[in-house]
């Protein structure tokens, strides 16, 4: 199949005539069609006929409008898109159709690239395991017994399948790690503020971050050049400027020190999981990196830390949802959203707004100075993205406290606002794949997709694909 | 911790909830403001607030008219209009 490629090949054989993107949607679209039944990665599937025209009249320029041209992606049902129902999972919003669309829509059209759908998710992003959707929940590709991890779930099935190239997810607390993770792709959360985040469902917006998730780092690095930069439509874009990100991925590991967060592999982690983490470690040992333990001592707390902000936000950003201007009314949230709704609305409430939310903000900066510290003594930290692989469907359902301890590993970046790239580490014995993250300093997106792109040259658990769509029965 | 208030929380979001309802959220919710409250014991010494992690601040861009949404595609979405206006449901009486 042609998507399973990388887009830098993609690219090549388009510009050499080699395949035509109506060839790439056609194969697109039938995969996705032929997949979503099952695994329900998709919540809108374009038509075909609209599909075709516009891959034609791409594939008729002289001039590529990008190194994106032509290639089909899916965006998270999160994304604002023009005439495109845009549900952000939820029944809420089961009929909204975006007068307008979101910046990192919109760049993408520039850049010729071609949307083929958009992804289910977590209502309003809450949640990590793709169930909490008002919407069929979405299956793992590696086993449909199993969640894909969330709140982008979809996007990560979509890419993991090959259906699409790649996806545009977004990132609150974990939201785009978590599912690469679990499904076995690579996903970017970026700075906060790197990409624009206009045009994208507000869950909390101090932590809300937009990022790319594909098949690779190399992959990533192409999506983020096109993305990435200030935006006059949000001001909270950064206004440095952005990098050629997909230049040049090579980098001398003998120069990189690697710090190893002990907190984040201490009590609750997964014993196959941390053996999978440590062993990534150690390759990058052998590849030439200095590995260092580190401390980051507030790590046990991130999750009421994290939670106190990001459920106050939450209720914020959701009072929006009246059913005047679009939308249905309150009652359609689900029960997650409802139980984040309130928690954050308690958590603001007068009387206790200086004991949850201001105490949190207080921790927030007491994590910063964490991360800060150890910045200073290494390049990344390495660790894992979950305790656990990818849960059976319904397992994390009924708990609604251990759903959010699962993203323990991940909310602290959110909350930090730097970057952290997830990629591919490895699987555990029942054929699961897991994930580690490379966490950053602010901006250092360019590194750690070369410092991702080493571990991919030296391993291939990038290149695996699910057994459910079966291209390579011997593997 | 003391009972949770839940129908004023209820009442404060803006969300209608049964008497089922607000017994399952009662319980949930309770265990996880429990939890949330370790943040109670956490020595944050002399540290300010953080409210955003962005360094720009006071972001301006020129005054000046650019293109938005016509009144016929911001009306698209809603429930009721009348007469090219969203209609609300009154919150003042009569009298």
């Amino acid at each position: 199949m042609l998507l399973n490629t990388s887009i830098s090949q993609l690219e090549q054989s388009l510009q050499q005539k080699k395949i035509s993107s109506v060839e790439l949607v056609t194969e697109a679209l039938s995969q996705a069609t032929a997949q979503n039944k099952t695994l329900s990665d998709f919540i809108t599937l374009r038509e075909k006929e609209a599909l075709l025209t516009q891959a034609s009249s791409l594939d008729a320029m002289k001039k590529p409008k990008s190194r994106l041209h032509g290639i089909p992606f899916s965006l998270k049902d999160t994304y604002a898109t023009k005439d495109v129902l845009t549900t952000a999972g939820s029944n809420v919003l089961q009929s909204f159709i975006p007068p307008y669309n979101a910046t990192v829509y919109q760049k993408l059209l520039d850049a010729g690239a071609i949307l083929i759908g958009k992804n289910n998710q977590d209502a309003f992003g809450h949640g990590s395991s793709n169930e909490n959707t008002d919407f069929s929940p979405a299956k793992n590709p590696w086993n449909t017994q199993h969640i894909p991890g969330g709140s982008s779930g979809g996007s990560a099935i979509s890419i993991a399948t090959r259906a699409v190239s790649f996806a545009i997810g977004e990132d609150t607390g974990g939201s785009i790690r978590n599912p690469a993770s679990m499904c076995g792709i690579s996903g970017l959360k970026v700075t906060y503020g790197r990409v624009s985040r206009y045009g994208a469902v507000a869950y909390a917006s101090s932590l809300d971050s937009v990022g790319p998730m594909a098949k690779s780092a190399e992959d990533l690095a192409l999506i983020l050049e096109v993305i990435a930069g200030a935006d006059p439509l949000d001001a909270t874009t950064a206004t440095r400027p952005s990098e050629p990100y997909a230049t040049d991925l090579n980098t001398d590991m003998k120069k990189v020190v690697i710090g190893n967060p002990k907190e984040f592999f201490a009590e609750g982690i997964d014993p196959e999981v941390k053996q999978i983490v440590l062993a990534a470690a150690e390759e990058y040992r052998q590849a030439g990196a200095t590995l260092e333990e580190v401390s980051i001592p507030f790590l046990e707390h991130s999750i009421a830390i994290y939670y106190s902000l990001a459920m106050s936000e939450a209720s914020s950003n959701l009072a929006r949802y009246d059913g005047v201007r679009y939308g249905a009314s309150r009652d359609a949230f689900t029960q997650e959203n409802k139980r984040r709704i309130m928690g954050g609305t308690f958590a603001l409430s007068s009387g206790y707004a200086d004991k949850f939310y201001k105490t949190a903000q207080k921790a927030r900066t007491v994590l910063i100075e964490e991360y800060a510290k150890v910045f200073q003594k290494c390049d990344v930290l390495l660790a894992p993205v979950t305790p656990t692989p990818a849960a059976q469907l319904g397992q994390l359902l009924n708990d609604p406290l251990t759903i959010l301890l699962e993203d323990l590993y991940t909310v602290t970046i959110n909350t930090v606002g730097v970057p952290s790239l997830a990629i591919p580490a490895g699987f555990t014995k029942n054929k699961l794949p897991v994930g580690m993250q490379l966490i950053g300093k602010k901006y250092a997106e360019r590194q750690l997709l070369q410092i991702g792109h080493a571990y991919q040259q030296r391993t291939d658990w990038h290149t695996q694909q699910p057994p459910t769509i079966g291209t390579d029965n011997d593997r | 911790m003391k009972k949770l208030p839940i129908k004023h929380i209820a009442n404060l979001a803006n969300l209608s909830l049964s008497e089922k309802e607000l017994a399952h959220f009662e319980q949930q919710l309770g265990s996880t403001i429990e939890y949330m409250q370790q943040i109670n014991q956490l020595d944050t010494g002399s540290a300010s607030p953080t409210a955003r992690v962005f360094n720009d601040a006071n972001v301006l861009r020129e005054d000046r008219t650019t293109a938005s949404l016509t009144q016929v595609e911001a009306l698209k979405n809603a429930s009721r209009q009348h007469q090219g206006y969203f209609v609300v449901d009154a919150i003042l009486d009569k009298e």
